[in-house]
């Protein structure tokens, strides 16, 4: 089965798009690890990770959960090739600005990022993957999973329950 | 008698993940309340001419201090579920208002 056989309209995961505990020391450091990622496994293009950086810029994508800080990266679909997730948390928080509020920081410990291709066909995975912000359970879970076997089942199940 | 839909707007940077969820979680709340509303994801670049025709605007980047002429509220609690039955409630009283 080819890749995009596979992908169809949900959004790909496999553990090679997952990060635990990475070392980033910066919003633009763990940024790079996760747009490479996708970029080696032809889900998204060349202009993916500096697009995802100008967006940062203009409409951040920090969040406060009721667990911890998580961003949600993402950017046009015309830099995306496949609709997939890459995850990473890290050892140390990593500061993003709030979405509501460009002038705050946001002690990050797990980001979430989007490379979306269609949001109209792909919004009923969309949406469930962030109601992930509101499950207090499975954001506890991904931040406590020692490798990256552990968030991709996580995450999996949680997709599809 | 058909009671008249209010329009709601909904926008984020590219119109891309964000405000479709937050389109789809205003639109359940509106039909869980019985609140009649069409609610239409744009994103900001087309903001404008959508606003002219709408009745509120959700948005999420609510830091933005333009002047819309219409009642803007942040669709941020629409995402986190932090604040959310003070945002449904403010966003109940623009559209019964």
């Amino acid at each position: 089965m080819s890749l995009a056989e596979q992908v169809n309209h949900d959004f790909y995961l496999s553990q090679e798009l997952i990060s635990v505990q990475d070392k980033s020391a910066t919003r633009e450091q763990v940024l790079q690890v996760l747009a490479k990622k996708l970029q080696e496994q032809g889900l998204v293009k060349d202009s993916f990770y500096q697009a995802l950086l100008d967006r940062e810029q203009v409409f951040p994508t920090g969040l406060s959960t009721q667990v911890t800080g998580v961003a949600i990266p993402h950017t046009d679909s015309q830099h995306v090739n496949h609709p997939a997730l890459a995850v990473a948390t890290v050892t140390k928080p990593v500061q993003f600005k709030a979405m509501d509020n460009p002038n705050k920081d946001i002690d990050v410990e797990i980001v979430i990022m989007l490379a979306v291709k269609d949001s109209k066909m792909q919004l009923t995975m969309l949406q469930r993957i962030m109601q992930i912000l509101q499950n207090n359970e499975v954001l506890s879970d991904i931040l406590q999973a020692s490798d990256a076997g552990q968030i991709k089942d996580i995450i999996d199940k949680y997709l599809n329950s | 008698m058909t009671t008249k839909r209010k329009r709601i707007v909904v926008a984020c940077g590219s119109g891309v993940a964000t405000s479709s969820t937050v389109a789809e979680k205003v639109k359940e709340l509106c039909a869980e309340r019985k609140l009649p509303v069409e609610v239409k994801v744009v994103d900001f670049k087309s903001l404008k001419t959508h606003v002219a025709t709408s009745d509120c605007f959700v948005s999420i980047a609510p830091y933005d201090k333009t002047d819309y002429g219409i009642p803007v509220i942040s669709g941020i609690p629409f995402l986190t579920g932090m604040g959310l039955d003070e945002a449904m409630d403010q966003l109940e009283k623009v559209i019964k208002g």
